[in-house]
């Protein structure tokens, strides 16, 4: 079975099945997060991570609930009011961890100029290059989706249904905590890239790039700035996202659908119009990769920064490997977007 | 037959390409020359697919290639100037990719690679990333890369940048071959001495637009010089070459 599965993923598979394998594996392909070629055990560390997380977490809230179960002066009510504190934490940590990765990744959401230099004269159009680079994202972030999510919402629907009082139907809460979670991941993910969608059809090409750069940079620091807040997010409050997932979570264990509603159109809508930006500017983004315009001359204040560096450093020596450094921070794309995240923070 | 009609490429409203027409019959050899900046990559990347014209016509076998993209794109080959390449990949992945991509069943395509790889002198290297590999080696995977399915026709940007000696005449050895079949050849280039030796016409390119094209002999005839880089001097250089170096020197010794 081994060998005929092997033999099945040698195959060819059709431009759209080879394009979607290509850029799956070139997703983790990234001096970021991994030595090249060795996205495998970035992916296992990962996996493994979430797992002792969760593991560990759940210890804590088994004797949590086992405390709340044996209160002999506790109610149903009290009960439940944990339970729904503790998965609107969780939502929030899914939805927080979510924005931080999508933001991380903003730039490798969309083909690159490799890709379109590499796959050129091949018989591939650009738009299988974008479906396909919009496959495997989706394979990927419903991967990440699994593995963020699977285990707590597996844990936790075990430990509450353990000690909830009356019947309740461990398979009903995994259903409940597993929507409820990975549904926060799907309105911030789709949130996010939906915000690019929509840069990348209604801003110029040449102003795209640098203005999504600093979008990113915007974001991130949001995210990064708002998890200390995590404690204190609002409960009840009908604008915080959370509180759409946490109302689903009950829609699915009450039985009553209407509360499900706002979560159903946080998840569709970001989708929908990602989608239609996506099927709308795909060739824009091609052509405005390959025509970009070229660098532009070195302003004044540029000349007057030699001068200055020619003052603080009389060696040549010292002050060439100053230029260099200093241009490559300013340069790099990575280097900016840290920066930029510095500059906002 | 790629015949191709007045065309042109604006790039912000300046001309990269301007009007320029050309055909290449089976078993020809066009050379494409001109010097840096004349627009030899932009007219390659209309043909190739990449870049679209902003006016004129890419005719193959009488049929515009923009109607059917795809269908010209499978019968094409392509080694471009600059390999860009997933350096990730090893040497024997990326020729595994790109033959999927255009369509080869494995059973075709495994032996076919590895013959290739062995041929070319990287057998020893074909697990090894891209990212290791010499300009040379990626030539050669590129090369070997615009050959797999057997194209009809072949557009060569710069394809001797890089490799040996060895490479390079067995590269000259291939080209005359795929045109004795009946192949196509666009061999974009500013090594003159490779063109005189290999292609049958010539067309020479100044800022965009077409300043000469003909056979090697007709133009050196023509222009009364005794080699292409003659007839390339005068076509496209108007400043004095020598008066250049000197000031160079000036500088250099200042």
């Amino acid at each position: 079975m081994t060998a005929g599965f092997r033999q099945w993923r040698e195959d060819t598979h059709g431009t759209a099945g080879e394009l979607v394998r290509h850029f799956l594996a070139r997703f983790f392909d990234n001096e970021m997060i991994a030595i090249p070629g060795e996205w495998q055990k970035v992916a296992v560390s990962l996996f493994a991570a979430i797992v002792s997380v969760a593991i560990t977490a759940a210890l804590v809230y088994r004797d949590r609930y086992l405390a709340l179960h044996d209160t002999p002066s506790g109610t149903v009510s009290q009960f439940q009011q944990a339970v729904r504190h503790d998965l609107l934490s969780f939502i929030v940590l899914a939805m927080a961890v979510t924005a931080l990765l999508t933001t991380l990744q903003w730039q490798s959401l969309f083909p690159s100029l490799r890709d379109c230099f590499a796959l050129a004269a091949l018989p591939v159009s650009p738009r299988e290059i974008f479906a396909a680079k919009f496959g495997a994202v989706m394979l990927i972030f419903s991967a990440f989706v699994v593995t963020l999510t699977g285990m707590p919402a597996i844990l936790f629907a075990w430990i509450v249904s353990w000690y909830a009082p009356g019947n309740s139907s461990v398979f009903l809460y995994l259903a409940a905590n597993f929507a409820a979670l990975a549904g926060g991941c799907i309105f911030v993910f789709f949130a996010l890239v939906a915000i690019q969608g929509i840069l990348l059809t209604l801003l110029k090409p040449h102003t795209f790039a640098r203005t999504s750069t600093v979008v990113q940079a915007v974001l991130f620091t949001a995210v990064v700035g708002t998890l200390p807040l995590m404690g204190s997010q609002p409960k009840t409050t009908f604008w915080w996202p959370p509180v759409w997932f946490e109302h689903l979570w009950e829609a699915i264990v009450n039985g009553s659908p209407a509360l499900a509603r706002n979560a159903m159109l946080s998840m569709t809508i970001p989708a929908a119009i990602f989608a239609g930006a996506y099927l709308l500017s795909y060739h824009r983004y091609q052509k405005m990769l390959l025509e970009a315009q070229p660098g532009r001359a070195p302003t004044r204040s540029s000349g007057l920064g030699a001068k200055l560096l020619e003052r603080w450093m009389a060696d040549p020596r010292e002050q060439g490997a100053f230029a260099f450094i200093w241009k490559t921070l300013f340069r790099s794309r990575s280097h900016r977007e840290a920066g930029l995240v510095v500059k906002i923070g | 037959m790629l015949e191709v009609r007045q065309l042109t490429k604006l790039y912000n409203g300046v001309p990269a390409v301007d009007r320029v027409s050309f055909s290449i019959k089976p078993g020809e050899i066009l050379g494409y020359l001109g010097p840096n900046g004349a627009g030899k990559s932009t007219t390659v990347k209309m043909l190739i697919g990449l870049l679209e014209p902003t006016s004129g016509h890419i005719e193959f076998h009488g049929q515009e290639i923009r109607r059917d993209l795809k269908a010209y794109q499978r019968r094409i080959g392509y080694v471009p100037e600059e390999p860009h390449l997933y350096p990730h990949l090893s040497g024997r992945e990326y020729l595994q990719l790109v033959g999927r991509l255009r369509g080869i069943e494995r059973c075709t395509l495994e032996p076919k690679m590895d013959e290739l790889l062995r041929l070319i002198g990287l057998w020893e290297d074909r697990h090894s990333p891209l990212a290791g590999y010499s300009k040379g080696m990626r030539q050669k995977v590129l090369l070997m890369a615009s050959l797999l399915h057997d194209p009809e026709l072949l557009i060569l940007d710069e394809p001797f940048s890089g490799l040996d000696v060895n490479a390079s005449m067995i590269l000259r050895g291939l080209l005359d071959s795929l045109a004795a079949r009946g192949k196509m050849v666009l061999y974009s280039s500013h090594v003159l001495e490779v063109v005189e030796k290999v292609c049958n016409t010539v067309l020479i390119l100044r800022k965009g637009h077409v300043v000469a094209h003909d056979s090697v002999a007709h133009l050196r005839e023509l222009m009364e010089k005794t080699s292409l880089e003659g007839v390339f001097a005068q076509l496209t250089q108007p400043e004095d070459t020598n008066a250049v170096a000197r000031r160079i020197l000036d500088v250099v010794s200042a």
